[in-house]
């Protein structure tokens, strides 16, 4: 999986923004990501969650649909930990980039 | 002063340095319209233009993973923050739209003021320290500012007139970054005479000359 460009990035941020904890340095990655996981299933929006995975992805709906949960549950943590989401939503928030 | 960073995009290593005052008002203006951009294609592009401006218009930034582009902008910023804290930056900068505004205006409305005051060419002024040059403008706009006070105290547009017909000093208007927080009325501190104004030297007055002279 390759990393986004800035434009696809905003778009990421947008799609996720609203979910992102607060960053504490003491967490890591996989925690960080794992509250937004927890955030996502506590909104019932799964159309973000799919639609973040589509964008990492560069996958189309029907393809994703074919996955199991599992799958896209793993291509969804790969994703963000490409892309850096910690440095992404440090980045969006200097830059006064409010999401959604 | 010379600042330089190395910056890595697309594998490939780019030297940046601090920008002298023509490119860097090109800069901020791209900020300030990054600032201002409606929508997030449009953020996009004015960071890329940014960074073309200030790294190399060669590179096709649109390809680049996003965190490379952002490293390098956060640096070429960092790296072009003017040293000193001057007061005139820190100004609310609440300026309003006039009509003859246009884009890319801050360079002739800097390299206009600089060259009035000291008569350098604009090429000369184009490569200035941008520390140096936010120094000389804010002299420039606090002699400005002193002189347009001067006159205003001596215009009778400073009295205001309550309704007993008494007259009361009205003060001219400073900017924000001018204005002392902690002496909010400049009248309880005695007149302020103009340095310009004062004798050079010894002064000799008549009195003082020999009778026989």
């Amino acid at each position: 999986m390759n990393p986004l460009t800035l434009d696809k990035a905003f778009q990421l941020y947008d799609i996720i923004g609203k979910y992102l904890p607060e960053i504490n340095e003491e967490d890591d990655a996989l925690e960080f990501i794992g509250t937004i996981v927890g955030n996502i299933k506590e909104s019932y929006e799964y159309k973000d969650y799919t639609d973040a995975v589509m964008l990492m992805c560069g996958m189309e709906w029907e393809e994703l649909k074919e996955k199991e949960s599992t799958e896209v549950l793993e291509l969804f943590v790969e994703g963000l930990s490409v892309n850096k989401i910690v440095e992404l939503k440090s980045f969006c928030e200097t830059m006064g980039y409010s999401d959604g | 002063m010379h600042k330089s960073s190395i910056v890595t995009l697309g594998g490939r290593e780019y030297e940046i340095t601090n920008a002298k005052l023509r490119k860097w008002l090109q800069l901020e203006d791209l900020r300030e319209e990054l600032r201002k951009a409606a929508d997030r294609e449009d953020r996009t592009n004015k960071i890329y233009s940014y960074l073309s401006v200030a790294i190399s218009d060669d590179i096709d930034y649109s390809t680049l993973p996003w965190f490379e582009v952002a490293q390098a902008y956060t640096e070429v910023l960092l790296i072009n923050l003017p040293r000193l804290e001057f007061p005139m930056l820190k100004s609310a900068g609440n300026y309003e739209k006039v009509p003859w505004n246009y884009d890319g205006r801050s360079w002739y409305s800097w390299s206009h003021i600089i060259a009035d005051s000291y008569g350098w060419t604009l090429d000369y002024i184009a490569e200035l320290d941008v520390d140096d040059a936010i120094g000389l403008i804010q002299e420039i706009n606090i002699d400005k500012q002193l002189d347009r006070e001067w006159e205003w105290m001596l215009s009778d547009k400073s009295v205001v007139y309550d309704k007993q017909g008494k007259g009361k000093f009205k003060e001219y208007e400073r900017p924000d970054w001018m204005v002392d927080k902690d002496v909010v009325d400049r009248t309880h501190k005695g007149t302020y005479i103009k340095k310009s104004l004062l004798p050079i030297g010894n002064v000799v007055r008549w009195s003082d000359e020999p009778a026989d002279a």
